[in-house]
């Protein structure tokens, strides 16, 4: 391929991006001076800005709680999904018995969980990360078993011939294989463990971009709860980003 | 060409083959392999010299990759049993005296050509005197050292596949319809270039193919399989002196025709290339 293709292909992204990042100021200030709702129910961007600028210190401690916990969450997600997930493909009769719990576990009301999750734990980092772990682990799970099954039989044959060890099958084709489908879980998972670290902060905590949209909801800041949406959306759209940077990088033999 | 293993210089060369400890000589003997009430092959008897090129050609069904997968240690058998060079494949295979290279290529698509062979050598405790970028030029293929194998048509592919499988001097080689997926045209030129190949290094070898071309321009013996269940129908040895030529040679056309009449006394209806 060549290097101007592989240009051209990045440039209608970060046309795209650009192109939202322009357009939203201009629709909200459009839906400001059109709508004829008052700034106490949806203020304009200037104001929004101010309260970025003034309270910056105490949105971004908020904005590094929701990012520890969610990171955290997402981190033990990674680890159980992976080590389920290889447990399920060396041992298939494993699967018959966890996958009756993963049912319960995934389609019990998540509000439930929550609630319990909170009057065992209190509001605690446990119960946030649990709540995240929730949220992002059976993506994971599910797209990992999938892409370890999805290793092409002509080369596991190939290992079995040369006698390769299951660690070496694993390094050399399970994984690599798999890599396709765990790097689409990220795109999904990873950003929803943010929502999912937001929502449980919302939910019961006292500290956490959450907890700000509680707070300015009760007192009726609208402008504090649009600056919250901002840093919310912003470090969604940023966990995408950073999930695509990591496929074209892992994936960048596919472009030579 | 020359190769040191473990120490030694051995030559690759046919000449010297005798001197090459490990090529291998395969004994089957009335070898049965049934899936549940299903008989795939019954009674199979054959032995493969030391250095000799083994076809098994028939109709489909007739268990020829089965016979192959049994080969490589990938099936167990029903009864019966195979040696290789007096081993069980059990131990040929943990001696990782065994190389197979399939219809399609095993290639790893994010490891380079290079890398990919070297995968052969990285699972192999032992040392091999070709680098994997000398094999592949070996294998004309010096300017694709380190391209992927998306990067390399179908008969590129199958060369670097054929090269991870033949890097780590496996005793015996086994080659499944290596070329079944290629055009007519890549097909004949892959043949003839494996000709060559094996030609230098003596290789025991056991192919499987579809092809009569194929079989006559490589074998020394070809073994024909009738189909449910499969049995060994004739064994045609091939004289022909090498290299050999194809459609232009009158002997050789005689040897399809041989070929021919052999599969369909068989049901094969297969075409000639």
């Amino acid at each position: 391929m060549s290097k101007s293709t592989k240009i051209s292909g990045a440039v209608p992204i970060a046309l795209a991006y650009g192109l939202m990042l322009v357009s939203i100021p201009i629709f909200w200030l459009l839906a400001v001076k059109f709508s004829g709702l008052p700034p106490v129910i949806m203020p304009p961007p200037a104001q929004v800005w101010e309260v970025l600028v003034t309270q910056w210190s105490s949105l971004w401690y908020h904005t590094t709680v929701t990012i520890g916990g969610a990171l955290l969450g997402y981190g033990v997600a990674n680890l159980f999904a992976i080590t389920l997930a290889v447990l399920f493909v060396y041992s298939p009769w494993s699967e018959h018995f966890v996958t009756p719990w993963m049912v319960v576990i995934r389609n019990v009301p998540f509000v439930t969980v929550a609630s319990i999750l909170v009057v065992t734990l209190g509001d605690t980092l446990t119960t946030k990360v649990i709540v995240v772990v929730l949220v992002s682990f059976f993506p994971l799970l599910a797209n990992l078993v999938k892409g370890l099954n999805s290793a092409p039989p002509v080369l596991l044959d190939r290992m079995a011939v040369m006698n390769a060890s299951r660690w070496q099958v694993f390094k050399r084709v399970l994984w690599p294989a798999a890599m396709p489908y765990y790097v689409a879980a990220h795109e999904i998972a990873f950003t929803g463990s943010i929502v999912g670290a937001i929502v449980a902060e919302w939910f019961f905590s006292r500290k956490g971009l959450g907890f700000l949209i509680v707070q300015a909801t009760t007192e009726y800041r609208a402008d504090r709860l649009y600056a919250v949406t901002l840093i919310a959306s912003l470090l969604a759209v940023g966990a995408y980003l950073l999930c695509r940077l990591w496929e074209r990088w892992i994936f960048r033999w596919k472009r030579k | 060409m020359y190769v040191a293993t473990s120490g030694r210089v051995v030559s690759l060369s046919i000449d010297n083959a005798k001197t090459r400890p490990e090529i291998a000589s395969v004994t089957v003997s009335d070898l049965a392999k049934s899936y549940d009430t299903s008989l795939i092959l019954d009674g199979i008897n054959f032995s493969v010299a030391p250095g000799e090129f083994i076809s098994v050609i028939g109709p489909s069904g007739c268990g020829k990759t089965t016979l192959l997968r049994i080969l490589a240690g990938l099936e167990p058998v029903s009864s019966g049993g195979v040696q290789v060079q007096g081993r069980t494949i059990r131990e040929a295979r943990a001696e990782q005296q065994i190389g197979v290279a399939f219809q399609q290529p095993a290639l790893i698509p994010s490891l380079t050509a290079r890398q990919n062979v070297q995968t052969t050598l990285d699972l192999c405790s032992r040392e091999s005197a070709l680098s994997p970028a000398e094999m592949l030029s070996e294998f004309g293929l010096a300017d694709f050292i380190d391209h992927y194998p998306h990067q390399l048509s179908g008969g590129m592919q199958q060369r670097v596949n054929i090269a991870a499988a033949m890097v780590h001097q496996p005793s015996l080689l086994l080659l499944d319809e290596p070329f079944g997926a290629l055009d007519e045209m890549t097909r004949s030129s892959m043949c003839a270039w494996l000709a060559r190949v094996l030609a230098e290094s003596g290789q025991t070898t056991v192919l499987v193919t579809h092809s009569i071309e194929e079989a006559v321009t490589l074998s020394d013996k070809i073994i024909v399989l009738a189909a449910r269940p499969g049995r060994i129908a004739h064994v045609i040895e091939i004289k022909l002196p090498r290299p050999r030529q194809s459609w232009a040679d009158e002997a050789f056309v005689q040897e399809m025709k041989r070929v021919r009449a052999a599969l369909q006394s068989v049901g094969e209806t297969a075409s000639a290339v």
